[in-house]
């Protein structure tokens, strides 16, 4: 009797023993299962905009104009000669005008309208006589000019003209260039989709930024660090930084809006670069008192005690001893707020403007790279190749940024470590 | 607190002062906006009603379906996040764990332009593709789920890393007694450290929630723009509180009704924020404290009934005073 019921509880453990197992097996693949997700969504992020954006982006693209300049082209006379004297070689998708020397491809603006592009230019195309209708000066195609209209015919004083728009195709473009030998008038579109201007626009923001929000900054923390004491204010004071530290941007974007608008811009406006960077400044100014007052308080006690025994005042404590050994903590604040910054575009969006512009005024509005990407992606068609090719800008930076930190605090620390 | 008093006295501006508006149609209106329907309806743009001289903007279904996009971002956040941040502290070797960190750091540092980019370019054709495998209607699948997806992506940083430092600082001698019992490895971890942690995964969620509720440029990429209506359904474009406040914005006239209507808007998702974090805060205390402190309402309910009390009994004291002073004189 008693060696059956021992048996019994043999089986029945290893039962209970097996079903636990599977539920540890279970649960701990789980915690595998989701942990893997959030890596898998990294990669994938970072896949998608270096698949999408890295053939965009080019120094042009850097350094080139958001709007294209339009161009008129006449010529005064037609083509005379058609040696065949030039050195093409057929590509898939590209059409070529034997008469002319000249390739076109199909393309898209940079608002995603197809567009006809020239794709190849031979250096002894027949376009010598080419002028542009607005300066009277010599016109030369080059590739990746956009032509939006062309009215073609066969000799200067034909009246039967061919009109060709832009947006019916390549094949239909090089088609009619090979039938007629005269341009009677040319729109093309040159350059347009870079973005200099938004990055001029960051640049002066991230600058406005730090010159509003350091000083403020690193006086607050001056004061909280070194200077108050423990009562209800301080501790008053210390909440409200938590919680200006969990207010979402939108909500910063609409205080912007209200107080610093009417102030900095006039009302009616919707906003410029100071006003944008007035309210960055309020964004970042928790970061950076909090760093700076936590590098503050690491300064060891008795360094700022020997300086106030050797007779400075504390004044002089501050600025001389406490100051510059806080530096890294400031540093590392400071490059938390401008990737704040680069990456900041709901707030933006209402105080410094949505507007793309070449040229950079600070009381003007204008979209940092941020904001850029939103309005190419909130227009009617989304532009995918553009805005990948900025987010990979600013990732770029972000990542820069965040190990330049890393690499400060851990600097730190081995010094606290050392001491 | 200055901030405040200017966010409601510009929120409310749109109730008391009367704006004169040329309407599409060419008619002329002047009024101001409607307060009754600027709760109740359930359409935003609506009409200028020409008989009560209102303009009718309605922000009801956007609250109602800023909470469901939460809702449904907090069950794809939650599990998630927490088990992943139970893999980060507990289980993974140390380079893994490592690995799985700076990831996460990574993705806290990725700005919400770039989710929404990637969410439009990504996620919203899977969406497509999956409401085409079921038969389920979908606007091109820019849609509820869609922009829970993203938010999800955007919140489990916050989360994970505020629980993965809950979870590092559970005792080990908990942990060890809990092995010693003789409890596998993974129920200890499961049933001991999670239980234990309890209070700072909820406020890490507390803070994820908070910054899901003010997330605007990413889900005003990815979650469309319906001109009205609530939706439960997940693959049914939705628009939030912060969609709308961004929606066309570079349309909208500085000083016209559409523009300072925003502000309205803004009022109420700041009160939206501060309500949600006070309720998940009470939650907070009830789940991890043994005598929790009453809930926020039946606090204030206390408050108030103590000073209506002491209202009362302060008027009763004069009174009686008052009666004994006349009754002297007599």
């Amino acid at each position: 009797m008693n060696e059956n019921l021992s048996l019994f509880d043999a089986k029945e453990s290893k039962k209970i023993e097996r079903k636990r197992r599977m539920k540890d097996f279970l649960a701990a693949g789980s915690t595998y299962l989701f942990s893997s997700f959030s890596l898998l969504a990294l990669i994938a992020i970072l896949v998608f905009v270096f698949s999408k954006g890295w053939n965009t982006l080019s120094a042009a693209f850097i350094v080139g104009d958001y709007n294209a300049t339009l161009t008129s082209v006449t010529t005064n006379q037609a083509i005379t000669e058609t040696t065949n004297t030039f050195t093409y070689q057929a590509k898939d998708g590209e059409y070529f005008a034997e008469n002319w020397g000249l390739a076109f491809t199909d393309s898209t603006t940079t608002e995603g309208n197809p567009i006809v592009r020239l794709s190849y230019v031979d250096p002894y195309s027949n376009t010598t006589s080419w002028i542009d209708s607005n300066t009277g000066e010599a016109f030369r195609p080059k590739v990746g000019e956009m032509i939006t209209v062309v009215t073609l015919c066969d000799s200067p004083a034909e009246n039967e003209i061919k009109i060709v728009s832009g947006n019916k195709g390549a094949e239909n473009m090089a088609a009619n260039f090979r039938k007629y030998n005269f341009v009677k008038n040319m729109t093309a579109n040159v350059g347009g989709g870079g973005i200099r201007g938004s990055l001029i626009s960051t640049l002066w923001m991230i600058l406005f930024t730090l010159l509003f929000a350091l000083p403020l900054g690193i006086g607050g923390a001056i004061y909280l660090g070194v200077y108050a004491k423990n009562n209800v204010i301080t501790r008053t004071l210390r909440n409200a930084i938590d919680m200006i530290s969990g207010i979402p941007s939108i909500i910063f974007g609409l205080v912007g809006g209200i107080v610093f608008l009417p102030i900095a811009a006039g009302s009616g406006s919707s906003g410029n670069l100071i006003t944008g960077s007035l309210t960055m400044a309020c964004m970042i100014l928790p970061i950076i008192i909090k760093s700076t007052e936590e590098s503050i308080r690491a300064i060891p006690l008795r360094q700022s005690q020997a300086s106030l025994a050797l007779g400075a005042s504390q004044t002089q404590t501050v600025f001389k001893i406490i100051l510059p050994n806080a530096l890294p903590g400031i540093l590392t604040s400071a490059l938390l707020g401008v990737g704040r910054v680069i990456g900041e575009s709901a707030a933006l969006v209402y105080t410094s403007g949505t507007a793309i512009k070449d040229v950079i005024i600070p009381t003007q509005g204008s979209a940092t790279l941020a904001v850029h990407i939103w309005t190419l992606m909130s227009g009617e068609t989304m532009n995918y190749g553009a805005s990948c090719a900025v987010s990979i800008l600013i990732l770029f930076v972000i990542l820069l940024l965040s190990l330049t930190v890393k690499l400060l605090s851990l600097s730190v620390q081995k010094k606290q470590k050392g001491k | 607190m200055v901030v405040l008093g200017f966010i409601i006295v510009r929120g409310l501006k749109p109730f008391f002062h009367s704006y004169r508006e040329t309407l599409a149609d060419g008619s002329l209106a002047e009024g101001t906006a409607s307060f009754s329907y600027f709760w109740s309806g359930i359409r935003y743009n609506n009409r200028f009603d020409f008989e009560t001289h209102h303009y009718l903007y309605g922000i009801g279904h956007l609250i109602v379906n800023s909470l469901i996009l939460n809702l449904y971002t907090i069950i794809l956040a939650v599990p998630t996040s927490v088990l992943t941040a139970l893999f980060i502290s507990k289980i993974a070797p140390k380079p893994l764990a490592l690995i799985l960190k700076s990831g996460v750091d990574l993705l806290s540092a990725i700005p919400s332009v770039i989710f929404g980019v990637f969410g439009m370019g990504v996620i919203v054709p899977l969406i497509r593709a999956w409401a085409r495998a079921w038969g389920a209607k979908s606007a091109s699948g820019v849609s509820l789920l869609s922009g829970a997806i993203v938010l999800t992506l955007m919140v489990i940083p916050t989360v994970i890393s505020v629980s993965v430092t809950a979870l590092d600082g559970v005792h080990k001698e908990q942990m060890e007694g809990s092995l010693a019992l003789g409890a596998s490895r993974t129920q200890t971890n499961f049933k001991i450290c999670l239980r234990a942690a309890k209070s700072g995964i909820f406020a890490g969620i507390i803070l994820g929630v908070g910054r899901a509720l003010g997330e605007a440029t990413a889900i005003s990429m990815v979650c469309g723009s319906p001109i009205q209506g609530i939706t439960w359904n997940p693959f049914a474009p939705t628009v939030t509180l912060t969609s709308e406040m961004l929606l066309a914005i570079g349309e909208a006239v500085p000083g016209s009704m559409n523009y300072d209507i925003r502000f309205s808007a803004g009022m109420v998702l700041m009160l939206l924020i501060l309500m949600t974090n006070v309720i998940l805060n009470d939650v907070k205390n009830h789940l991890s404290e043994v005598n929790p402190p009453p809930f926020f309402i039946a606090r204030i309910g206390k408050v108030m009934k103590k000073g209506t009390l002491a209202v009362i009994s302060s008027f009763r004291k004069s009174w009686q005073k008052h009666k004994a002073e006349k009754e002297k004189k007599q």
